[in-house]
């Protein structure tokens, strides 16, 4: 499919990527796991989802079923990019078809659920093409925390996958406050939340909200990495890994 | 000017010498002694602590303290630990029951873990992989720790720093917003 896709000559250029950012996420619906995508805003890019059978009618335009046939497929994206081109870079692309509200409901851990990490990762596939828009999530979205520390397949050896799972071990955070400590875009951000809710390894918590946060006094066009942080920790972080040369 | 400190600990022949010196600024001040012990293949091992140093752009101090590996002396592990930044456990897989190992430092620094960040460093991982990093996550889930637990090889600078990293990572966290 990947070859007949290549070989057609749409109306907008993509390539593979299995690192985020993303413009666009190839889900199987069928698998257990898709039914809990997105705990996190899915604010900048576009999610196709494969379907068994007739689902496709019922969801609308942003699902395709199988067997998935190249020029669907190739239809799909050429919309999404037109979609891509026309939204303006600093704004979010939304979906052109919304998530269903139950899609985009957080769904309850389920310590007895048998996860395989590996066949949450397997089970997503990602299209992504440059400069994706880089929305700020939204400050006052569900935080979560870290239950376990995920398996190699999820971290991948990614050191900055590592930096985000190590955050969430220590504190309930959401896709924003990832964004201010990290740096990393939004797109990281949301994605690696996702992958970490695909495999059951996170918790909704409502701990004190950050200082900044529960002031509500952000200005939407201040940037997350402007927040203050206490000097000491900034100061002795910021310098630290300026010397390991981080 | 302030100081402060990172603790490594782990068995003998966990790397906990090689790993300050990967990023000491100064080579490492050893305290290594002949070895009696024939069970760990060492010549020589170290009985008091191994000490590096990084020196900030403010000028402040990080030392890196190396803990005696033998359980023997945990006595020191306690008087090290105090006002640490952070505890970097160093486990050597090759040895014969390196689960056993960490047991042994997840025990000695029990109370601690609650508070102090902490990573678990697994090393000789490719030429020893049972147990699998897996293995490890399941023990540290059987106690309700969420700690990183990180494939290393200590001669590798990269990996050290990633180490560091993580623990600046768990302040960070734990200062946020505070």
């Amino acid at each position: 499919m990947l070859l007949r896709l290549y070989g057609q000559h749409g109306e907008s250029r993509w390539a593979y990527a299995d690192t985020p950012p993303y413009d666009a996420i190839l889900v199987d619906a069928s698998a257990p796991e898709s039914a809990s995508l997105p705990p996190v805003r899915l604010s900048s890019r576009h999610v196709l989802r494969l379907t068994r059978g007739n689902a496709s009618s019922a969801q609308g335009g942003d699902a395709l079923p199988r067997p998935l046939h190249a020029h669907k497929f190739r239809h799909w994206l050429d919309q999404v990019g037109l979609t891509l081109r026309t939204v303006p870079s600093t704004a979010p692309a939304e979906s052109k078809t919304p998530i269903p509200d139950e899609d985009l409901a957080p769904p309850s851990y389920r310590s007895d659920a048998p996860v395989n990490e590996q066949d949450a990762q397997s089970s997503t596939e990602q299209v992504v093409v440059p400069d994706a828009a880089q929305a700020i999530p939204p400050a006052d979205a569900p935080r979560y925390r870290l239950l376990r520390w995920p398996r190699q397949g999820v971290l991948r050896g990614d050191a900055q996958r590592i930096r985000m799972a190590t955050l969430l071990s220590r504190r309930a955070m959401n896709a924003f406050d990832l964004v201010s400590l990290t740096g990393f875009t939004p797109h990281q951000c949301e994605v690696f939340l996702q992958v970490l809710q695909a495999s059951a390894l996170l918790a909704a918590e409502q701990p004190a909200a950050p200082a900044h946060n529960a002031a509500s006094a952000l200005p939407s066009a201040k940037p997350p990495s402007a927040l203050a942080r206490p000097r000491f920790t900034e100061g002795l972080i910021t310098g630290l890994r300026k010397r390991l040369g981080l | 000017m302030a100081e402060y400190k990172i603790l490594f600990t782990g068995t003998m022949g966990a790397g906990k010498t090689t790993a300050i010196g990967a990023v000491s600024e100064t080579p490492p001040v050893v305290t290594d002694v002949v070895s009696t012990d024939p069970s760990h293949g060492k010549s020589h091992t170290t009985v008091g602590l191994d000490f590096g140093q990084l020196t900030l752009p403010s000028g402040d101090r990080v030392r890196l303290f190396g803990t005696p590996g033998q359980a023997r002396f945990d006595f020191l592990w306690k008087i090290l630990v105090k006002n640490a930044l952070g505890l970097i456990i160093l486990v050597d897989n090759s040895r014969p029951a390196p689960l056993t190992d960490l047991k042994v430092y997840l025990d000695g620094f029990t109370d601690e873990l609650g508070q102090l960040p902490c990573v678990v460093g697994v090393g000789r991982l490719p030429g020893h992989p049972k147990p699998g990093l897996d293995d490890y996550l399941d023990e540290m889930a059987r106690r309700n720790l969420v700690l990183p637990v990180l494939e290393v090889d200590v001669r590798q600078r990269a990996d050290v720093v990633l180490l560091i990293d993580t623990l600046l990572a768990q302040l960070e966290a734990s200062q946020y917003g505070v």
